[in-house]
């Protein structure tokens, strides 16, 4: 990303490197190439705006995948299992 | 309530696969197919759940993804995993209930993440203080709320791939998808979580 791109941005939220947007679902997969993944890492030092990206995107994929989820609330559970109840009967 | 019942094992202190179980009940052993609902009631739940973002409708999604799989299980023919099937089940049960809603009453898709609190969020070395527990219990929330508010699309394959742990292969098979489909449309829904979640980021 260039000086005056960043100095133009007028949402610094979004990245706009073409090359990282190429690559950056790859390297999030674990799926880039060693290449990629040292020019992705080598672009990332350059450019805060691309490591604040990154950084921020792999941790909405750590929290997703770290996230327990919900027991089954009592209720829907009685409800469940009524209706499986009802099945013994038919 | 049944969910007590056990079931007698084909090999002692072996579980009996999954398979085997819906072969049982495919021959109308209903406790087979009680023991299939405890094995897989929480993760249908919590697919129902975030699918459809609210529990009254998700707890209606569960019954009737279960009600169906039991309605419609002699058409399964052992090609996939008997929870891919089921999932597929799921997920169907809950867009369909989705889309008849004529309005969103719960969540609206442009609706923006609420802005109560701000959480910065990192890594935490302790799981365990107050203020962790706090900021991860409203994390999840925050998290919810902008997993509902994701377009159907991205939403499905979000849910299945990074919030239920299936693998790529899993999703296409759920969803009926090619695999660079899955993959374009996780990317495209993690970089929208991205932007609604990141104030918290």
């Amino acid at each position: 990303m260039s000086r005056q791109q960043r100095a133009g941005s007028r949402q610094p939220e979004k990245c706009e490197c073409a090359e990282l947007k190429e690559w950056i679902a790859l390297y999030i997969e674990g799926e880039a190439s060693g290449e990629i993944r040292q020019q992705l890492l080598l672009h990332i030092q350059s450019c805060g705006m691309c490591a604040r990206f990154v950084r921020s995107l792999k941790r909405v994929v750590h929290y997703c995948q770290i996230e327990p989820g919900w027991d089954v609330p009592q209720r829907a559970h009685e409800r469940l299992w009524q209706a499986i109840e009802e099945l013994e009967e038919l | 309530m049944v969910a007590g019942k056990g079931l007698q094992v084909a090999v002692p202190g072996l579980p009996v696969s999954d398979d085997e179980l819906v072969r049982r009940a495919q021959k109308g052993n209903l406790v087979a197919f009680e023991e299939l609902v405890r094995r897989y009631e929480r993760k249908v739940y919590n697919i129902t759940y975030r699918l459809l973002g609210n529990e009254e409708d998700a707890t209606e999604a569960l019954q009737d993804t279960f009600l169906r799989a039991y309605r419609f299980l002699k058409r399964f023919r052992f090609q996939s995993n008997f929870y891919t099937w089921l999932y597929r089940i799921a997920t169907n049960v809950s867009l369909t209930r989705l889309r008849r809603r004529k309005r969103l009453d719960t969540v609206s898709l442009d609706a923006p993440v609420k802005e109560t609190e701000e959480l910065m969020l990192d890594i935490p070395d302790d799981h365990h203080t107050p203020e962790e527990i706090f900021r991860q219990k409203m994390f999840k929330e925050r998290l919810q709320e902008a997993v509902a508010s994701l377009p159907e699309d991205y939403r499905t394959v979000v849910v299945l791939r990074d919030l239920e742990g299936l693998s790529n292969e899993e999703v296409s098979k759920v969803l009926k998808l090619s695999i660079p489909a899955v993959k374009s449309r996780l990317h495209r829904g993690r970089l929208a979580l991205r932007e609604r979640l990141a104030k918290y980021l």
